[in-house]
């Protein structure tokens, strides 16, 4: 498979704290047409990951070093015009927060609209035309309809719907998906990924999907990516992972999901808490809460270290 | 929308008679007998005492009450204690003059102000923010007294541009003659206006939706212009709505530095006079004109928020 996306050294902080940072030499790679899980805690730096690639960053985060090769070109070095020409086109996201991510004051016809309006050179009847076939991919009923509609006229699902829809007006290449069917009930998460699933293949697109369940990772990706305190603990094929899980962190997520068929068992707890930014543990970041630390996981920090062809961990005790 | 339209008229109607009846009492509570007024300190009792039989004052309250609300539902504000002129023709004569004022005074706040605050908030945090919102203190504690007279000083003494008095004849001329006190509103107008559109312009470039907007590679412009400055605008119109009051009385006080005719300048009069008909005749269509405007941006509030238009 041919690398779509190719993320270096990645380093994002707070405009005015560059020690603490969010995102610390964060590297990997999107192959084309794969469903890449990115996983991890709340707080893990998944979002801002995301949004790095897209150049979306709060206005008081930046990013202090790193590259992000798309399409042969460093999508770091671009201008907010350049950026313009590739987001919505070629790399498109959809967002946690399905509710307050359409614009409330104009028609799901307008925000749609948009999308054709500057990366296509449609007419106004295509654009209609095209904006209905979109929603129609997305199955929304009476999408003729539902271009007049304004966003709070829609469910939550809907809205995903549309945004989705939104997502991939122009065939993006890579699709970022950062929670989309967290804020969703239960039913209609599974609708929802089995939408993007299907479009994937219809599209041939590569998909980022970022996800705390790890339901979700079994059932749509390939590979998956572990993320801890914003760095990459983990990172191998889901098969791999989900058999033999090499990191500490991995294990204990691995335990503390649910599984059918042993409804009794108590579900494991990785003990403590993420740690906080200010307050990094010297060493392992992950050792206040490791059950199998020892000295040297306290004294320095392991690297991410390629144990086989595309399978690294993080860990001075890798339980092999 | 009709219906919303009526449905907001009746809900009001309460305000309103409430709004009536404490005017009406309101003025009688007040020291000071409209007879003497009229007749001077030195006149005698039994004189004083045949006016107030001739002008009403010697009914019951309650009569007087029935009375007054009785006529306003036929517009009938009755006749001036001093001139004898209907007071209802003399309502008529200014309102349109105070109307005029308040409406370029709203004009100036908003063309001053939008931008300056837009401005603002895509420069936050630099000298040109800093500076503006500075400026915008002085705007918000100088009383519209103040500003008139500085800028009558200004523009009409010093520069000479523009008349200091009067209104002018023709419609050209009398928007000449509009600017200055207009301009003196808008001023200050400008000042909470450009703090609320910077405000919510802050508050709405960190919408998810904003974020969107931006995912989607549209231009930068168009985020900005239509994404951002649309729901920017809802909580603008609003906090105008809110100030109307507050801009009429600037209009009222503003009206008497520029001198010019105006409810200000009738409702002066009537106070000095104890004119209560005219007194009463100004206050009401005071109220009448907050209650309207409200409505008026209840209707336009709507209009740019399809959240809450009645469908
Ligand atoms: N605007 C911001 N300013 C400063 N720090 C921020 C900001 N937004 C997020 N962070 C910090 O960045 C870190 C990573 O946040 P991020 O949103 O990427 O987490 P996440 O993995 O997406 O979590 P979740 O599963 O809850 O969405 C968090 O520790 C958070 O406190
Ligand atoms: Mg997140």
């Amino acid at each position: 498979m041919t690398t779509l996306m190719e993320i270096k050294d990645l380093k994002v902080g707070p405009d005015n704290n560059q020690i603490n940072s969010i995102l610390d030499n964060i590297s990997f790679q999107v192959k084309q047409g794969e469903t890449l899980a990115v996983v991890g805690e709340s707080g893990c730096g998944k979002s801002m990951t995301a949004l790095s690639i897209m150049g979306l960053l709060p206005q008081n985060i930046k990013l202090s070093s790193g590259s992000i090769i798309f399409d042969g070109k460093d999508l770091t070095s671009f201008t907010t015009k350049k950026m313009n020409q590739i987001r919505g086109k070629d790399m498109a996201m959809i967002f946690q927060e399905p509710l307050t991510s359409l614009n409330p004051s104009f028609t799901i016809g307008n925000q749609i609209a948009e999308v054709f309006k500057y990366h296509t050179n449609y007419n106004a009847a295509e654009i209609k035309k095209r904006s209905i076939e979109v929603l129609q991919k997305v199955k929304i009923p009476d999408p003729e309809e539902k271009l007049k509609a304004y966003p709070h006229e829609l469910s939550g699902g809907m809205r995903q719907r549309v945004m989705i829809a939104m997502a991939l007006a122009c065939n993006p290449k890579i699709l970022i998906a950062d929670e989309p069917t967290t804020a969703l009930d239960v039913t209609i998460q599974a609708q929802i990924l089995d939408l993007i699933l299907e479009l994937q293949k219809d599209f041939n697109m590569s998909v980022v999907m970022i996800t705390h369940d790890l339901g979700v990772v079994a059932e749509t990706c390939q590979r998956a990516i572990v993320m801890y305190a914003g760095q990459i603990v983990e990172e191998g094929k889901v098969e791999d992972i989900f058999e033999q899980p090499l990191h500490p962190y991995t294990r204990g997520l691995m335990l503390s999901a649910p599984r059918l068929g042993s409804p009794k068992e108590k579900l494991h707890v990785i003990d403590g808490m993420v740690p906080d930014r200010e307050n990094m543990p010297k060493g392992c970041r992950f050792n206040p809460r490791c059950e199998f630390a020892t000295d040297k996981c306290f004294e320095s920090e392991p690297k991410l270290e390629e144990i086989q062809e595309g399978r690294r961990v993080r860990c001075w005790n890798k339980l092999l | 929308m009709f219906k919303f339209i009526f449905r907001r008229l009746l809900v009001t109607l309460p305000t309103m008679f409430l709004t009536i009846s404490i005017i009406f009492f309101g003025l009688r509570i007040l020291p000071g007998d409209p007879a003497v007024a009229m007749l001077g300190d030195n006149a005698t009792p039994a004189a004083v005492e045949a006016l107030r039989e001739e002008m009403g004052l010697n009914e019951p309250l309650w009569k007087q009450y029935l009375a007054y609300l009785g006529d306003i539902v036929q517009a009938d504000f009755g006749e001036s204690f001093i001139s004898g002129e209907s007071v209802s023709a003399q309502l008529f004569a200014v309102f349109p003059d105070t109307l005029n004022l308040t409406f370029f005074g709203i004009i100036f706040g908003c063309v001053i102000g939008i931008p300056l605050g837009i401005i603002s908030a895509l420069k936050r945090n630099t000298k040109i923010d800093n500076f503006l919102r500075f400026i915008s203190i002085i705007g918000l504690s100088v009383p519209p007294f103040l500003l008139g007279i500085y800028m009558i000083l200004a523009f009409s003494l010093k520069m000479a541009i523009f008349p200091s008095m009067g209104t002018g004849e023709g419609f050209l001329n009398q928007i000449y003659y509009l600017i200055l006190p207009s301009l003196t509103i808008g001023l200050i107008l400008s000042a909470s206006v450009m703090r609320y559109t910077r405000s919510s312009m802050l508050d709405e470039i960190n919408q998810d939706y904003i974020r969107t907007a931006w995912a989607k590679g549209i231009p930068e412009k168009l985020v900005i212009y239509k994404h951002v400055l649309r729901n920017t605008l809802i909580p603008v119109v609003t906090v105008i709505g809110l100030q109307m009051t507050g801009l009429l009385s600037g209009a009222v006080i503003t009206e008497s530095i520029f001198s010019r005719p105006g409810l200000g300048s009738l409702a002066i009069g009537a106070i000095t006079t104890r004119d209560f008909p005219v007194l009463q005749g100004c206050l009401v269509l005071f109220a009448i004109a907050v209650m309207v405007v409200n409505l008026l941006v209840d209707i336009s509030y709507s209009i740019i928020n399809p959240r809450i238009r009645p469908s």
